[in-house]
């Protein structure tokens, strides 16, 4: 009751500040814009005061610090604009004794961000904090701070305020036991925001943390380079013991050799699964051997493998149309172009390469028809793009009744 | 991979041939495979590597025959041979300390380079290495193992072949480059997988010096547009294998080299002279180190007839593969479907011998076309990627074809191709590099 019976006067100290200021503030607009702000947050701050202390729970007590650094940034903020104000406020004598007090509170918060010279001095503790203080201001600005780096500070700045209310009201101490566990992780909070500072400014590097290899450095000296060394022989042997039981490749981590022993499983199926000897492959144009030796690596040589593989299919199967060779004509019906001509073990005998007849069905093999009927010679590949795709299909339902 | 299975149970009623050679540390076993039969090689333990590229531990690998190599270990192993060998034998006196050393300085370099920023083009390029020495000095085997080494670490290095002689990436008449991802195949070799081919047409470059300039910078020219869009590749730099012939006109072309590559490590093998005359012009030039390196003595020594049929070999091994694993195929052109060409060269035609107006072909750089005739036969053409003639010797090869039959009275031309299905381009490139399937 006692506590609560307190509060009133305060607000009643509050309101005759307000009135105070009126009577000694001159009527500038700007002035009483700045001035209103410290009304609308003060209001705020009293109210979560009672269930403070009405309930005695953590959530709550964690409640108090935003309005606090609210309040301290507000006041920095109008004394930059406002510091006539302070000193009427400072010169007037009618204030009640607890209105008083609460006015050398903000003194001394004030004196503390500013440095200003103490007018009170018979606040011989406030002058001790501030002076001790005074190296840890010093500190930021020398980082060049940035905003994520002000708010830890403002934090500080803000517990160390709070105790010193606390010392200078022994009643309200009691209020404020919050800001004491706070303080406690402040130094966890300076230390990790000193680390990434330093880091983001490239200062440090965690990397550089690493033990530096044993190394024969990096020029040609004639009296090192015929001297044995561990070193060299160890980075090739010792240095990486996992090796490969197949080929003798060696690795440091397990990842890269279990995708090593991927690769080796990939090409052994690769060279299973080719029935017939494979062909030697052409190089690969300047366009692609520009940008394809990125792309080849360990795990890489199966897809390029395979990439061709696909295309030298595609080719094939082009190419495995061909009827008899003619001597009444050697050129394509529809294009002109003369046909190639190669012999085929399998037909024993000459044989134009990628030809069909016009009038035969899309297949490579016109058996069973006779020749009067199938029309002039021509390109498979000068067939319409239907006709193509007719052959296509054809050819898959082959190989589905095949399979 | 050359990998054979699990070796032949030790019968007892059977003559083994096993023989088994323990290796100390730092000493390497000699071999020479015999010219008829090939031989079987595994590493019973320890470890062990051939020209940077270690040996798994008990795996039976075919070693086909006259192939020349060593086995080398760092803290000692026993080796296990199934077969005739030619030679062998094991010394204990290698450079192999030093050549490791100056690995591990590339490496470090590596790691710089990797760790500076990428929009540094300067600090963010790896080591530029090129492997200098007279013929049968061990470049190609240094260049294996620096880029074997390199690989092993997880770098990805680019391997160019300037030794026209030779062929390390495809044929002889070519120079080459390719990204070496992991260690050399002991057996294969380089692996023909990605590779960036300019054909040259001659074994040696006194055929047509300014022609192999010309393909010399486009070659660096492509690499060094390569290296801009693939960071890593940069950073891992690249190790250049080079010719012997470094007199004369060889000289002007090595120098040629390092400076059209902006090589800034010299690694001279053997050759005392050499060194001496690249460090005293190298010496303006920021940057560059030359570093003299000791010739191994296992380095075996090849005349001018082991070197030809080296060449068949290679040639046959491009269509058939090493283990006759490839399949080529034989195709018919018409003479009018294909186009042949001749870049400079041959006996210049005096004016007043020419119709008039003609020039003569004293441009060295110049593409001639060539008519299709019987003298086409058993020579082996490159299918240039060019879209246009005057394109050729700017341009990138797609592959070989190998002339097998003209006949002139039907106008037809029988080829052997790599793979089925048309040229990639009807633009041919002739050289004077002939093949005679056997």
């Amino acid at each position: 009751m006692q506590l609560c019976q307190s509060k009133m006067p305060a607000r009643d100290g509050v309101l005759e500040m307000g009135r105070a200021r009126s009577l000694t503030i001159p009527p500038v607009d700007n002035i009483r814009n700045t001035d209103i702000n410290p009304y609308l947050v003060r209001p705020t701050s009293f109210e979560i005061r009672p269930s403070t202390n009405l309930n005695v729970t953590r959530p709550p007590t964690l409640n108090p610090i935003t309005p606090l650094q609210k309040r301290v940034r507000n006041q920095f903020e109008a004394t930059h604009t406002s510091d006539p104000i302070v000193n009427h406020v400072n010169k007037s004598s009618f204030m009640p004794e607890q209105s008083f007090d609460r006015i050398e509170n903000k003194d001394a918060s004030i004196s503390k961000i500013h440095q200003l010279p103490n007018q009170h001095p018979g606040l011989i503790s406030s002058n001790q904090q501030n002076h001790g203080q005074a190296p840890q201001l010093q500190f930021f600005p020398s980082q060049d701070p940035t905003p994520s780096q002000f708010s830890p500070g403002s934090s500080l700045q803000l517990h160390d305020a709070s105790i010193s209310t606390a010392m200078s009201n022994p009643l309200h101490g009691i209020q404020f036991p919050s800001p004491v566990q706070s303080f406690a992780n402040n130094p966890f909070i300076r230390y990790t925001s000193l680390i990434s500072s330093l880091m983001s400014q490239g200062v440090i590097s965690l990397a550089n943390q690493l033990p530096a290899q044993d190394s024969i450095g990096t020029e040609f000296n004639p009296d090192i380079l015929k001297v044995r060394h561990e070193s060299p022989a160890n980075a090739l042997y010792r240095d990486l013991p996992r090796q490969c039981k197949t080929c003798g490749l060696r690795f440091r981590c397990q990842e890269k050799h279990s995708s090593h022993m991927d690769w080796h499983v990939t090409k052994n199926r690769m060279s299973k699964s080719c029935k017939q000897k494979p062909s030697r492959k052409w190089f690969a144009s300047l366009k692609l051997w520009l940008s394809g030796a990125e792309a080849l690596g360990t795990e890489s040589v199966p897809h390029f493998l395979a990439t061709e593989s696909i295309d030298y299919e595609e080719r094939k199967d082009h190419e495995e149309f061909a009827v008899p060779t003619e001597e009444d004509q050697s050129t394509c019906a529809l294009c002109g172009e003369s046909f190639d001509e190669f012999y085929s073990d399998e037909m024993e005998e000459w044989m134009y390469r990628g030809a069909a007849y016009l009038n035969a069905p899309a297949r490579k093999t016109s058996a069973g028809m006779d020749r009067s009927q199938l029309g002039p010679i021509i390109h498979a590949k000068c067939r319409s793009d239907s006709n193509l795709q007719c052959a296509n299909e054809e050819d898959t339902r082959r190989k589905r009744m095949r399979s | 991979m050359a990998y054979g299975g699990a070796g032949p149970v030790g019968g007892s009623g059977s003559a083994s041939t096993i023989k088994q050679v323990k290796l100390e540390r730092e000493s390497e076993l000699r071999i020479e495979v015999g010219n008829d039969a090939p031989l079987r090689l595994r590493l019973l333990n320890g470890t062990a590597e051939i020209f940077g590229t270690e040996l798994p531990p008990e795996i039976w690998l075919n070693f086909p025959p006259r192939l020349k190599f060593a086995v080398f270990t760092w803290y000692g192993a026993t080796i296990e041979m199934d077969g005739a060998t030619e030679t062998d034998y094991t010394a204990d006196e290698t450079p192999m300390v030093s050549y490791v050393n100056v690995h591990a300085v590339l490496d470090g370099r590596r790691s710089r380079a990797k760790a500076s920023s990428p929009d540094d083009s300067g600090s963010s390029q790896g080591p530029r290495v090129i492997v200098v020495g007279p013929t049968d000095s061990g470049k190609s085997t240094l260049s294996r193992m620096l880029l074997s080494w390199a690989a092993k670490q997880g770098w990805k290095p680019t391997f160019v072949d300037l030794d026209i002689g030779q062929g390390s990436i495809t044929i002889p008449g070519c120079i080459a480059a390719t990204p070496i991802e992991m260690p050399i195949d002991p057996v294969e070799g380089i692996p023909l997988e990605m590779p960036l081919v300019y054909y040259y047409g001659h074994a040696t470059p006194s055929n047509n010096v300014e022609l192999y300039k010309v393909l010399v910078k486009e070659l660096a020219g492509m690499i060094e547009r390569q290296f801009t869009g693939n960071a890593e590749s940069r950073a891992s730099g690249m190790v250049i294998n080079t010719m012997g012939w470094i007199e004369g006109v060889g000289y002007d072309l090595l120098l040629h080299a390092i400076r059209t590559f902006k090589a800034n490590v010299v690694l001279v093998l053997g050759q005392e002279k050499l060194c001496s005359m690249l460090k005293d012009v190298l010496k303006s030039e920021p940057k560059v180190d030359v570093v003299k390196l000791q010739r191994s003595g296992g380095v075996v020594s090849r005349n001018a007839k082991v070197r030809q049929k080296a060449r068949s070999y290679r040639i046959r091994e491009y269509f058939y593969g090493l283990s006759n694993d490839l399949s080529p195929h034989s195709n018919i052109a018409n003479f009018s479907d294909l186009f042949v060409y001749r870049v400079g060269g041959g006996p210049q035609a005096p004016r007043s011998a020419l119709p008039i107006g003609a020039e003569p072909a004293a441009d060295p750089t110049r593409v001639v076309p060539v008519n299709i005739n019987r003298d086409l036969l058993h020579l082996v053409l490159a299918v240039s990627f060019a879209k246009e003639p005057d394109e050729i010797i700017s341009s990138n090869v797609a592959g070989f074809i190998y002339v097998t039959d003209v006949d002139i009275q039907r106008k037809k031309i029988t080829y052997l191709a790599p793979s089925a299905g048309e040229l990639p381009s009807k633009y041919l490139i002739m050289g004077s590099l002939t093949w005679l399937e056997t």
